[in-house]
């Protein structure tokens, strides 16, 4: 049975795609076949980590939003740039980098019913155990539309002000849609922080399961997404609470 | 002559909001009249760096752009709200026009959408009828039309980063546009900057690949991380190195 996996956030800049695209290779570097797809369609940023350059993209998710491909041509296996250690696969699907695109696709929208199409079709043309969506922060239909067709959700959130009360919003909607898992990730906490405390506050408050509190980390931010985390640092805190957090959301 | 100054970033959560909240502090305190916009409508968050609470509030930019009110009738006096101690003079005057948090409401303005002109005639009668010296514009991040319409009427725009490589692509596309659209001047404030680089060469390597002046590098700072976007920074920590390096920044943006 293939999975579908949102990562959402409300806020930007709370960790989603470096989340994203940790789970994604921890969850291959295991043996699965994984889609990612990148629906940050106004400021995309995965393929980053994934080391895929914009001369190496052929189509990307917008071509297919457009009716240009299909979307299993927007598919781009980057598992070689992910090491030796990948027992499975990583295909990425990303959203494009050009402006005049980005400018196109906000303006005159999309069909959001070809997403979710796309997503099924992925899914069976790729053959993939799972399929790994690194959603838009904020709610807004295709946010929805992902979360609504998701197996497992994560929520990811910094122990901030700014993200208690949007994610308070977030919880009540994936509720609503039925999502048969859904975890709290708290990230960037400050390691003068009592994590026990920020893990009880957080379930408290939003009635969710938090599946980890991740440290705020200098080697990630040193890092600065050159590459991807746990492959660099697989013995570090860090990635064994992402391995923990896979898991979860693949069970 | 007063100022439009939009801050914006391409990526989000690179410190936007918490930086426009931080100017605005710093101007108002060294006697300005500022105003500051929150235009981020999909997650609206200054009120919370200003402590203004959901009661205090009748009309948010929301009802503006719905037509409902004035732009004046949205915007807040907050300088109270600054005074660290309630004996501080503070000379200048701060007012916030605050998104509404409502999720409705925010799903109302994305669906509906909105006369992508009406900001441009707002924040010239608002700054007529505050007396504004400065405007400052907290943007929604990325690139979109509405956006674009605020950056195309600033006098200054600051695009904000941290040293992350997905956040340079973005940047320097967004660098392209707003020379497309005559922005006067256009500058990048690196954010987040850890104390395990070295500063002078990250800020040529972003010169170089985004292709524009940095204004500022401002330290990573975990005080900042603790205070949780809860209140402002240059207040609380008023000889921090990334306060001193706010106000050097704040200086650049007004001169």
């Amino acid at each position: 049975m293939s999975k579908i996996i949102s990562v959402h956030s409300f806020r930007g800049g709370t960790g989603k795609s470096n989340s994203t695209a940790n789970l994604s290779t921890i969850l291959a570097a295991e043996g699965r076949r994984v889609g990612v797809i990148d629906t940050d369609i106004q400021s995309p940023g995965i393929h980053v980590l994934f080391g895929l350059d914009e001369g190496e993209m052929v189509h990307s998710l917008n071509d297919y939003l457009w009716g240009k491909c299909e979307i299993k041509e927007t598919a781009h296996d980057v598992s070689s740039h992910l090491g030796p250690g990948m027992k499975g696969k990583v295909f990425l699907i990303p959203s494009s980098i050009k402006a005049g695109e980005i400018a196109r696709v906000l303006r005159e929208g999309y069909d959001v019913g070809l997403l979710n199409d796309g997503f099924q079709r992925l899914v069976e043309d790729l053959k993939l155990d799972v399929l790994m969506i690194d959603t838009h922060p904020g709610l807004n239909e295709e946010t929805l539309l992902s979360i609504a067709i998701s197996d497992a959700l994560a929520i990811i959130m910094r122990p901030d002000q700014q993200d208690y009360q949007g994610t308070g919003v977030t919880v009540e909607v994936a509720r609503k849609l039925d999502v048969p898992s859904m975890y709290i990730v708290v990230n960037k906490v400050p390691p003068v922080f009592n994590f026990d405390e920020v893990k009880s506050r957080v379930e408290q408050t939003y009635n969710c399961e938090v599946a980890a509190v991740l440290p705020h980390s200098d080697e990630m931010m040193t890092l600065a997404s050159a590459g991807v985390f746990a492959l660099r640092y697989p013995d570090h805190q860090v990635t064994g609470l992402y391995k923990q957090i896979a898991a979860k959301l693949i069970a | 002559m007063s100022k439009i100054i939009s801050i914006h970033s391409f990526r989000r959560g690179t410190g936007k909001s918490n930086i426009a909240a931080n100017l605005t502090t710093l101007l108002a305190l060294e006697g300005r009249r500022v105003g500051v916009v929150d235009t981020d409508i999909q997650s609206p968050s200054l009120h919370l760096n200003f402590g203004l609470a959901e009661a205090q509030v009748t009309f948010t930019l929301n009802d503006y752009l719905w037509g409902k009110c004035d732009l004046r009738q949205a915007a807040y006096e907050v300088t109270s709200n600054l005074a660290v101690d309630p004996d501080w003079k503070i000379t200048g005057q701060a007012y916030l026009v605050p998104a509404s948090i409502d999720a409705k409401e925010i799903a109302h303005v994305l669906r509906g959408g909105y006369d992508p002109s009406l900001p441009q005639a707002g924040f010239q009668k608002l700054i007529q009828d505050l007396a504004l010296n400065v405007l400052l514009i907290d943007t929604h991040a990325g690139i979109s039309e509405a956006t674009l319409a605020v950056v195309a009427l600033s006098d200054v725009l600051a695009i904000v980063l941290r040293p992350d490589l997905q956040d340079y692509e973005g940047t320097s596309l967004t660098v392209e546009l707003a020379r497309r659209l005559e922005v006067p001047r256009v500058l990048l404030i690196v954010n987040e900057v850890s104390s395990a680089f070295k500063a002078t060469q990250v800020k040529s390597q972003i010169e170089a690949a985004c292709g524009c002046e940095v204004a500022a590098m401002l330290p990573h700072s975990n005080e900042m991380l603790a205070l949780a976007g809860t209140r402002l920074f240059t207040l609380n920590y008023p000889t921090h190195p990334l306060t001193l390096a706010l106000k050097q920044l704040a200086a650049q943006l007004v001169a």
